[in-house]
C-alpha cells in the first residue's frame, strides 16, 4: 500500500515524528503502512500527531458549514464548527457533517476507478477495477468519437450542486440541462416574475434573520427546523421576539411541531388558501393601497379584448445601454391622480380602479381584473378545497394583512406539485395587495440557509479562453430523454436516480446511449447505469494544502486540505487537468487548484474581497466575515423592483393562452381529492426533504443508518384492516412502478397522505427506487413558464400493500 | 463545591441528533451503541407524535446519563466502579468495570450502554478526543459530560457545543451565578422519573 492511500503523508509523518521526540518512530509508520495498521482500533493516541484543519461542508442543504477538523496520523477523527467564525450563529454543524468522521472512510466510498464488465448491461452493476490512467485515456477517446459522429452536443455533462467540476461542460463544448431540471423552480416560476429576482427559486427574501422583526411568519412548503437545521437558531429568535410562526403543511412535520401554530393542509391547495385569503382581504378592505399604486402593476391598463398589458413607447437606448445590448422597456399605461391617461412612472397617484379607452382600446386595470377573478374563491370555497376551517383562512389572512409579514416558501410541499406556479402566483398577489414586502420583518420568498439568502460575497473566478465554452443548456431531462439529441454523459452526481421523475424512462434511455460516465465519491445508484465510475475526493481530501474559498453562513469560507486523497480518489481539480491534457487544452486552467482560489478572491470586482489572500483567511482561522453582516440583509427597501416597470409586477400577460394572468386555481395533476384513480392508489406520495439527508447525500453514511433508514410513513388510519403493522415490509406501487420498504406508521402524516424522503435508492429500501414512482407530467403552460415546467414529484398517487 | 451538569430546553430541541453523534464521535463510542440518543416521547417511531391527526403534539427527548446526586448504579456497583467524582459528575472507571451490568440494570433511565462484543467503530475506527480512554469487550459505559476535554480547561462538552439549535446548556448548579443555576431557578423544570428520589442533575427546560 503507498503512503497516500494508508492517509500518512511524507509531511504529516515528519511533523509527527518530530513532535513525538521520535517516540513514534518507524513502528507507527509501520503500522500505518498495512492493511492491519489501517484497521487497527484505537488504543494509544498519546504519541500521535494531531493537527486541526478547516474545510467548508456541502451546500446543497443551503448552508455550507465551516468545520474545524481534528486530523491524527493523517486521519480525520473529530469534526467541530469552526469557533473562528465572527457570529455564534455560524459556529454552525448538523449531524450530517459529524456523520462524515466516518462516512469519508465509509463502504459508501468508491474505492478506485470501475469499468462495466464487458458482456454486462448497463444497471446490472458488474464492475472491474482499472487505473486512472485507463480510465480517463478510453473515456477521452470514446466522449471524441461519439462527438465526431453526432456534434460535440451530443454529450450532456452535468454537474451536481456539491460538484467541483465546472469547467468539465466548457472543456468538450458539451450540452447541459435546463433550468435545473424543473426541480425546486415551481413556486419561483410563479413568484419570481414579480419581484424581477429569486432566480427562478424564489429566492427573493430577505435573511432570516429579519424574521425577529415580524409580527407573522408564515411558512408553506419549507420544513424550515430540519431542512434549514443550521438556521434554526433564527427560527426560535424570532419566535422568542413574540412572533407568531405559522406552519401550513399537510404532515406534523418538525417544523409544525416547534411553530407557534400548525395548520393542516391537504396536500397541493396552497394556492386555494392563499386565494381564499386574498379574497377576504379584498373583502374586508385590508390591502395597502398606497404600495399597490406606487409599486406595483394593480394600476397598469389591460386591454381587456387581448388580455395584454397596455405598453407606451419604449425610450430611446442610452449609448450604454445599446453597447451592452440593452433594449429599453417600455412603460406601461395607467389612469393618474387627474383622470388622464399616462405612462407608469408619470403618474404621482395611479388609480387602483379605473376604466379607460386607449387608441380605441377599451381597458381597465390589473386591480380591477383581480377583484373579477377573485369572485369565485370565497374563504367558504377555499375551506372546501384545503380542508382548513374557514374562520381560520379568515383570521390568517387578517393577520398576514396586518403585518409585517414574513411569507416563506420553500422547495418542499407544494413546489413539486404540477400546480406550484399558481401557488407562487398566488403568493406574489398577497403579497403585494399588502405591502409585505420591501420593509423590517415582511418578505416573500425562500428563507433558506445560510450560503443562499445571506449576504453573497461578489467571488471572481478563474476565466476560460473565450473560445471554450459550454454548449445549450435548453432541455430538461425530461424533453433529454424522449429525444435523441444525447448519445453520452458525463455526470458529477446521481443523474439517474435523482433527477427525474418516472425513473424507469430515465432507465430506458440510459440504456440507449453509447457511453455513461459518472465520477462520485459515493457508489450512488447512478453509478450502476454508468460504463466508467470514476472516484473523487470529498471536501475533506486534497492533494495540495488549499483547494477552494466558497461563500458560507455570511462569510467566506476556505478549503484546506484536511487528508490526503483517500482509496484511489483524485480531486475534481486533478480529473478536470487530466482530460484537459488528453484534450490539448491544459493550458487553459490555472496551474493548481490554490491559484484558483487566489483568483477567485483577487478577481473579486469587490475591494472589499479583492485584496483578501489565503494567507489572511488562514490567519483569521478560514473564515472572514462578509461586509455588512452586522444588520440582517433587507431586500428592495427603496421599493422599487429590477422589473420592466421597477413596479412589482402581479399580472403575467406572458400567460395569457393559459389564461394565468392572475393566480386562477388549478387542481394538482395526479394527487388531488376527487381523482378517480385514488380507488387503486388512494395515497399521495409525498417526497419531501429530511434533516438526515441532502438530496441522495448521507444514504450511506453509517452513524446515520443508525438513527434512520428509508420507510414509507403512513398515518394509522389509512393501514385499517390491511394487516400491515410498523416494521412491515410494504409493497408501494401505481402505474408507473413499484418498490419494497418497511412502513412506519405515524400520526404526524396526513391522513390520505404518504411521506417518504427523497433518494430512497435502492440500496436502502427493500427493494427497488421510490423515483421508480414518481411523476413527470408537464403541464401544458410549462414551457411559457421563467423555468420551464416544473417536475411534480408529489403529484404522484400510489397504492400500499403488504408485501 | 462543583455540580455540573446540562440542562436541555425542550422548547428549542428540534430532533436532529446532532448532539447524539456529536458524543458518539468526540468519545469513540462504538458502532451500534449511543451515549446519547433523542427519544420522541409518546411514540416508538423517530419524528413520531402524541394524539391523533390533527391534534398532535411532539416533544423531543434527548437522554443520557441524568448524572443522578443519588445515582442508582453507583449504589449497585460491587466494585466501585461507578463513582461520584469530585464535580459531581457520575464517572465510571474501566479497569475496575467487571461487566456485571448491575447498573445497567438499576440505571431507571436506560442511560448505560455495554459492550457485549469487542467494540467495532467502522472503516474509521481511531476517531474521537485523543484522551478519551479505549473501552474493550466486557465494559460499561456511558455519558461522562465529556470528563477529557472538560478537565484541560475547554468549555462545554461536545454535544453542547455541536447543538444547532443552542437547545443545550452546560455549567455548575453549585454557581448562583451560571446560567444553568438561573434556568432551574426559573421553577419550569422538568425532572425525569423524579418519584425514584434519583435526584437527576440533568434537567429539561418546558
Amino acid at each position: 500500500m503507498s503512503m497516500a492511500k494508508s492517509g500518512l503523508t511524507r509531511r504529516n509523518f515528519l511533523k509527527g515524528s518530530a513532535m513525538a521526540a521520535g517516540a513514534l518512530g518507524l513502528a507507527g509508520a509501520g503500522s500505518m503502512t498495512s492493511a492491519e495498521g489501517w484497521l487497527a482500533p484505537a488504543t494509544a493516541h498519546a504519541e500521535a500527531e494531531e493537527h486541526v484543519a478547516c474545510t467548508y461542508h456541502q451546500s446543497h442543504c443551503g448552508s455550507r458549514c465551516s468545520l474545524k477538523c481534528t486530523v491524527r496520523d493523517g486521519r480525520l477523527v473529530m469534526i467541530q464548527p469552526n469557533d473562528a467564525a465572527s457570529d455564534q450563529r455560524y459556529r454552525t454543524v448538523c449531524l450530517k457533517g459529524i456523520s462524515e468522521v466516518e462516512h469519508i472512510y465509509g463502504a459508501g466510498r468508491v474505492q478506485t476507478p470501475l469499468k462495466r464488465v464487458e458482456g454486462s448491461e448497463r444497471g446490472e452493476n458488474k464492475f472491474e477495477a482499472i487505473t486512472w490512467e485507463q480510465a480517463l485515456d478510453e473515456i477521452v477517446d470514446k466522449i471524441k468519437e461519439v462527438q465526431g459522429a453526432h456534434g460535440k452536443d451530443s454529450l450532456l455533462v452535468k454537474t451536481c450542486a456539491e460538484a467541483d467540476s465546472g469547467w468539465l461542460a466548457a472543456m468538450f463544448g458539451a450540452r447541459g440541462c435546463a433550468f435545473n431540471n424543473g426541480i425546486d423552480i415551481g413556486v419561483g416560476n410563479g413568484l419570481d416574475p414579480s419581484t424581477g429576482t429569486g432566480w427562478g427559486y424564489a429566492m427573493s427574501s430577505q435573511e432570516t434573520r429579519d424574521w425577529v422583526n415580524s409580527r407573522l411568519v408564515l411558512l408553506m412548503g419549507s420544513n424550515h427546523c430540519e431542512s434549514s437545521l443550521t438556521t434554526t437558531q433564527a427560527f426560535f429568535e424570532a419566535k422568542e421576539a413574540g412572533a407568531k410562526i405559522v406552519m401550513v403543511d399537510p404532515h406534523f412535520s418538525t417544523t409544525a411541531s416547534k411553530a407557534s401554530e400548525w395548520i393542516p393542509i391537504e396536500p397541493g391547495t396552497d394556492a386555494a388558501l392563499i386565494l381564499g385569503m386574498i379574497s377576504h382581504i379584498l373583502d374586508k378592505g385590508l390591502i395597502d393601497k398606497e404600495f399597490m399604486s406606487l409599486h406595483t402593476s394593480f394600476p397598469f391598463l389591460v386591454d381587456k379584448a387581448t388580455g395584454a398589458l397596455l405598453r407606451g413607447e419604449a425610450p430611446k437606448p442610452t449609448k450604454e445601454e445599446i453597447e451592452a445590448g440593452i433594449e429599453p422597456a417600455a412603460p406601461f399605461m395607467v389612469v393618474d391622480e387627474n383622470g388622464r391617461t399616462v405612462l407608469h412612472n408619470e403618474a404621482k397617484a395611479p388609480k387602483l380602479e379605473a376604466t379607460a379607452t386607449v387608441d380605441g382600446k377599451k381597458a381597465t386595470t390589473v386591480y380591477n381584473l383581480l377583484l373579477e377573478s377573485q369572485k369565485d374563491y370565497t374563504t367558504e370555497w377555499a375551506a372546501g378545497i384545503t380542508g382548513i376551517p374557514q374562520a381560520k383562512i379568515e383570521e390568517l389572512a387578517e393577520l398576514y394583512a396586518q403585518g409585517p409579514s414574513s411569507l416563506g416558501t420553500g422547495w418542499g410541499g407544494n413546489d413539486k406539485i404540477a400546480n406550484a406556479d399558481v401557488s407562487g402566483h398566488a403568493i406574489a398577489v398577497i403579497c403585494a395587495l399588502t405591502g409585505n414586502i420591501g420593509k423590517p420583518g415582511a418578505g416573500v420568498g425562500c428563507y433558506v440557509g445560510g450560503n443562499y439568502n445571506g449576504y453573497g460575497a461578489g467571488l471572481g473566478g478563474w476565466a476560460l479562453p473565450e473560445d471554450m465554452v459550454a454548449g445549450p443548456a435548453d432541455l430538461q431531462m425530461r424533453e433529454i430523454r424522449e429525444s435523441d439529441v444525447v448519445h453520452a454523459v458525463f455526470s458529477v452526481g446521481d443523474l439517474v436516480a435523482q433527477q427525474t421523475p418516472a425513473m424507469g424512462k430515465t432507465e430506458e434511455w440510459v440504456k440507449g446511449l453509447d457511453l455513461v460516465v459518472i465520477a462520485d465519491p459515493y457508489f450512488t445508484e447512478n453509478c450502476k447505469w454508468a460504463d466508467y465510475v470514476l472516484p473523487v475526493c470529498t471536501r475533506f481530501e486534497c492533494d495540495e494544502d488549499y483547494s477552494n474559498v466558497a461563500q458560507g453562513h455570511n462569510q467566506i469560507c476556505l478549503q484546506e486540505k484536511v487528508v490526503d486523497p483517500i482509496f484511489e480518489s483524485k480531486t475534481e481539480f486533478w480529473m478536470q487537468k487530466e482530460i484537459a491534457k488528453r484534450l490539448g487544452c491544459e493550458s487553459a486552467l490555472p496551474a493548481s487548484a490554490m491559484e484558483r482560489a487566489e483568483i477567485a478572491l483577487s478577481t473579486s470586482a469587490d475591494p472589499y474581497y479583492n485584496k483578501l489572500t489565503i494567507e489572511k483567511l488562514k490567519e483569521n482561522g478560514c473564515v472572514w466575515p462578509n461586509e455588512g453582516i452586522e444588520e440582517p440583509k433587507m431586500v428592495f427597501m427603496d421599493k422599487t423592483f429590477p422589473t420592466a416597470s421597477g413596479n412589482m409586477e402581479v399580472y403575467y400577460d406572458f400567460l395569457t393562452d393559459f389564461d394565468q394572468q392572475l393566480p386562477k386555481w388549478e387542481e394538482p395533476n395526479e394527487a388531488y381529492a376527487g381523482n378517480p384513480l385514488r380507488e387503486q392508489y388512494p395515497l399521495q406520495l409525498a417526497n419531501t426533504r429530511t434533516r438526515f439527508r441532502i438530496h441522495s447525500q448521507f444514504n450511506d453514511a453509517s452513524w446515520i443508518q443508525e438513527i434512520y433508514s428509508p420507510v414509507i410513513a403512513v398515518n394509522p388510519a389509512d393501514l385499517e384492516g390491511k394487516g400491515i403493522a410498523n416494521g412491515d415490509t410494504v409493497r408501494v406501487f401505481n402505474d408507473r412502478g413499484e418498490i419494497k420498504v418497511k412502513v412506519q406508521v405515524n400520526e404526524s402524516i396526513r391522513p390520505g397522505s404518504a411521506r417518504m424522503y427523497e433518494a430512497a435508492t435502492s440500496d436502502f429500501t427493500v427493494e427497488g427506487n421510490m423515483q421508480a414512482l414518481t411523476n413527470d407530467f408537464v403541464p401544458p403552460r410549462g414551457a411559457a413558464l421563467m423555468m420551464g415546467p416544473v417536475a411534480p414529484f408529489s403529484d404522484t398517487l400510489v397504492g400500499i400493500e403488504k408485501a | 463545591m462543583t455540580k455540573l451538569a446540562i440542562a436541555v430546553k425542550l422548547d428549542r430541541c428540534v430532533g436532529c441528533h446532532t448532539c447524539s453523534l456529536a458524543c458518539k464521535m468526540s468519545n469513540n463510542v462504538p458502532d451500534g451503541m449511543l451515549w446519547n440518543r433523542v427519544l420522541t416521547e409518546g411514540s416508538d417511531v423517530v419524528d413520531g407524535a402524541q394524539g391523533v391527526y390533527p391534534n398532535l403534539t411532539r416533544t423531543y427527548l434527548p437522554l443520557a446519563c441524568q448524572h443522578c446526586e443519588n445515582a442508582a448504579c453507583q449504589k449497585v456497583c460491587p466494585t466501585g466502579a461507578t463513582y461520584k467524582d469530585e464535580n459531581g459528575r457520575v464517572e465510571i472507571n474501566y479497569d475496575k468495570c467487571i461487566g456485571c451490568r448491575m447498573c445497567m440494570a438499576a440505571c431507571p433511565y436506560n442511560a448505560r450502554v455495554f459492550n457485549w462484543n469487542e467494540p467495532s467503530r467502522g472503516g474509521n475506527p481511531a476517531y474521537g478526543d485523543k484522551e478519551v480512554p479505549a473501552r474493550g469487550k466486557g465494559v460499561m459505559e456511558k455519558c461522562t459530560l465529556c470528563k477529557e476535554r472538560i478537565d484541560r480547561g475547554e468549555a462545554e462538552p461536545m454535544c453542547v457545543e455541536c447543538c444547532p439549535a443552542r437547545a443545550r446548556v452546560y455549567g455548575d448548579l453549585d454557581d448562583p451565578e451560571s446560567e444553568i443555576s438561573k434556568l432551574k431557578a426559573t421553577g419550569n423544570v422538568r425532572i425525569l422519573l423524579e418519584e425514584r428520589g434519583t435526584h437527576p442533575q440533568v434537567f429539561y427546560v418546558q
